[in-house]
């Protein structure tokens, strides 16, 4: 009798698991996913077309231009998202495309592009509330569109889930929008969190489950 | 499962939390200024810059470290040869006369010494100056070292009690005499013995200038 297969009175045997070191594929300015985690990349909508990202990876400046351009709005957004500013988005905005821009050739696998950059913004935004160490309160930003009545419907629209999102811890936030808004593969953002992707697919789940508590809350 | 979607859904009002999640999301991405390529200065026509590879910087700083040791220690080993006894490097000049005696190089030490005494001379030093260059007769063999020391010594211990000012400055005289005699004659490569020894024995008369005469 193995010690996996022991059964102890009534408690259920015990079965090792394979241990995964998702930690073994995060790198800081080198990450790129295996190609069996990059398997199921490729069907999901791609922030920045894969062969602009090639073409900026092999050093064309236009393609890395139109790369800028395509992931600035939406780390602006994700900034402003967090709770930061305008100014603070578009300063930390700027930090990460120049990240981008200098560490992009170190990038092994392009089809890890979203993820890589994704990690740098995240490290980014760590590094920001590392060094302002201002314990604030978390308030949402309204997004500012054309027209006063637009403004008006968007506010009034926006006013349950950013009430909502106050309530979430700022992880599951950052899950969600890594998750739901920018469609990242669970593998890829266990390999942002150095967590297995199983372990992303639970807390996204339970992120989701109390963002719809919050969700309920706001409209009771 | 689904009734719990649904209920929830009823519950919130026929809106799902995660569409309008994506929708304000979507309003804060549409809601960015957009990025004027021409102010990202890393794209001015230049080429994307290299990331050096991990070992770059490391190897770099270890090379520039090596580089900088070296120019220290050859820097540190050309102003330690032109020291002189008192000199806070001068360990450091005899450190590498063993050194490259050890290896195999030869080093004239007699000369050397004698060079050092020219300075210490030129200083004033002249007690220190005389001391340097017994050490230099003293490797100069047999003949030298039995008289020239036996000279040098009587002057220093003449200096040690202490002399009036016309002894020092003939002794200052003599000496220096005695070091030009010993560089300019050729007198070290010659072993010319005699020459030296004489030289000596003026030193010691001028040492001997203001003793009382013992009658």
């Amino acid at each position: 009798m193995t010690a996996t297969s022991a059964t102890v009175g009534n408690t259920k045997p015990f079965t090792l698991r394979p241990f995964v070191a998702d930690s073994a594929w995060v790198g800081t300015h080198a990450y790129s996913e295996p190609a069996e985690q990059l398997s199921n990349v490729d069907s999901r909508e791609r922030l920045v077309p894969l062969e602009v990202i090639n073409a900026a990876h092999n050093g064309d400046p236009d393609s890395l231009a139109r790369l800028c351009t395509l992931i600035h709005p939406h780390l602006i957004g994700f900034y402003r998202y967090s709770g930061l500013t305008t100014h603070e988005a578009e300063d930390l905005s700027g930090d990460v495309i120049e990240d981008v821009v200098t560490r992009l050739t170190s990038l092994r696998e392009t089809k890890a592009f979203d993820a890589w950059m994704w990690s740098i913004g995240r490290n980014r935004l760590k590094g920001w509330i590392r060094v302002n160490r201002r314990p604030r309160r978390y308030e949402p930003a309204t997004p500012t569109v054309a027209g006063p009545e637009e403004l008006a419907i968007d506010a009034d629209d926006h006013s349950r889930i950013k009430g909502a999102l106050s309530m979430l811890s700022e992880r599951d936030r950052e899950l969600l929008w890594l998750r739901e808004v920018e469609g990242l593969t669970y593998g890829e953002i266990g390999g942002r969190f150095g967590v297995a992707s199983g372990t992303v697919r639970v807390a996204c789940h339970r992120a989701r489950r109390r963002l719809e508590r919050a969700y309920e809350k706001e409209g009771g | 499962m689904v009734a719990r979607l649904l209920l929830s859904m009823a519950l919130a009002g026929d809106r799902d939390p995660l569409d309008d999640l994506r929708s304000y999301a979507n309003g804060l991405v549409a809601a960015a200024p957009t990025l004027d390529p021409s102010t990202l200065h890393l794209l001015a026509g230049s080429p994307v810059p290299k990331r050096p590879h991990r070992f770059t910087v490391p190897a770099m700083a270890a090379i520039g470290a090596v580089v900088m040791l070296l120019v220290a220690e050859v820097g540190v080993t050309v102003a330690a040869n032109s020291a002189v006894p008192g000199d806070g490097i001068y360990g450091i000049d005899l450190l590498v006369e063993d050194a490259l005696v050890a290896i195999g190089i030869p080093i004239d030490t007699a000369a050397e010494r004698i060079d050092e005494a020219e300075v210490l001379l030129a200083r004033n030093e002249l007690a220190s100056a005389i001391q340097t260059a017994r050490v230099a007769y003293k490797d100069m063999g047999d003949e030298v070292a039995a008289t020239t020391v036996a000279h040098l010594v009587d002057a220093e211990v003449a200096l040690a009690g202490g002399v009036d000012p016309a002894t020092e400055q003939g002794i200052r005289t003599t000496f220096g005499a005695l070091l030009r005699t010993t560089k300019n004659t050729g007198a070290i490569e010659a072993g010319e013995a005699r020459a030296i020894n004489s030289a000596a024995s003026e030193v010691a008369s001028a040492a001997r200038a203001d003793e009382v005469p013992q009658s």
